[in-house]
């Protein structure tokens, strides 16, 4: 008998029914097993899931199925594959139905504001210069047999800003994105705010109460078009991948 | 006609999905059976953003400045990563 992989996509209220034709990765049904007042939305493959963008959408579609049919949603990563249904059954009686993740995202949604720095501008207009100068042969064969001294000199120079271009635009990411955050605040339960370096921006993850939601999003639109020395974007609802960890 | 930034809106939405369903989440451990190769899909996630900007603002540098009655609104405050004293100096270069 072949090993059964039972793939798990979200644990959610035990009363949510998964519509008909819900599919998820390899075109599977979506199944529930429910658990006192919780239930997980599985999949049972037969291969090992595939990797690719459409099996994560596939995934996120699930996910957010229950999301709209549910008041409390725990995504799970993708990936996430358990030894049938009775292992899926100890593990959600070990994580008590995952209750107190359900109830921290109980009746919110997830958006996310994007916020990119533009490139060319700020502190990469020193980094150009560093690499103009660099690259500079002139500057090498000026100084005659001082050409290699000179090269490695050049090359610390550019390291240094470099570094310091890098720095400017964590200072410059995690002020914009705090300076995002805080407007946004009287209408959130939550936020989480990661800071990325390529490409150099950062992204405010908000928990948003379904009955604010509209107002959240004029409110983080209108933010978003007045950002200088980037731009940003809204993207939501979605689950609430943000706000629950572990397992 | 889509505009770039409908194009670039669509694509942020991709990384979002990426980055949440590969990274974020409850992950049941001790219980995983099989391994994700996510790196490759994160890095393919943010290369589709970086490009994305990188055209948007190309395709903005080649727009007229006017854009009639839409482009006379009053500026709000905007937002400035040095804080708003220096978003309200026009001088300044944060």
């Amino acid at each position: 008998m072949a090993e059964e992989r039972t793939y798990l996509y979200c644990v959610t209220d035990a009363e949510v029914e998964v519509p008909a034709a819900l599919t998820g990765l390899a075109d599977q049904p979506v199944q529930t097993l429910r658990a006192g007042d919780c239930a997980a939305w599985f999949s049972v493959l037969e291969a090992a899931p595939p990797v690719s963008i459409a099996a994560v959408q596939a995934h996120n579609a699930v996910v957010q199925a229950a999301l709209e049919r549910a008041e409390a949603t725990v995504p799970v990563r993708f990936g996430q594959v358990l030894e049938g249904t009775e292992a899926l059954r100890r593990h959600l009686e070990q994580q008590d139905g995952y209750g107190e993740q359900r109830a921290r995202v109980r009746g919110c949604v997830e958006f996310a504001i994007r916020i990119l720095l533009r490139p060319g501008g700020g502190a990469d207009a020193d980094a150009g210069e560093a690499r103009t100068h660099a690259a500079d042969p002139a500057r090498g064969t000026a100084r005659g047999s001082g050409a290699g001294a000179d090269s490695g000199t050049s090359y610390l120079q550019a390291r240094a800003r470099d570094i310091h271009r890098q720095r400017r635009r964590k200072e410059q990411s995690s002020a914009l994105a705090e300076a995002m955050a805080e407007r946004l605040d009287p209408l959130v339960r939550d936020r989480r705010i990661e800071l990325a370096e390529q490409p150099p921006g950062a992204m405010v993850a908000h928990l948003v109460q379904r009955s604010r939601a509209e107002a959240y999003l004029q409110e983080a639109r209108r933010l978003a078009e007045d950002v200088e020395g980037g731009r940003a974007l809204v993207t939501g609802p979605w689950p609430p991948y943000s706000f629950v960890e572990g397992g | 006609m889509r505009m770039p930034q409908d194009e670039l809106h669509d694509r942020v939405g991709l990384i979002e999905v990426v980055n949440r369903v590969l990274d974020k989440g409850v992950a049941v451990t001790g219980e995983v059976v099989i391994g994700v190769g996510g790196v490759d899909l994160i890095f393919l996630g943010l290369q589709l953003v970086l490009s994305s900007v990188e055209t948007l603002d190309r395709l903005e540098s080649l727009r007229p400045l006017s854009r009639g009655p839409e482009g006379t609104r009053a500026q709000p405050r905007r937002l400035h990563p040095s804080g708003p004293r220096a978003a309200a100096d026009p001088s300044g270069d944060g």
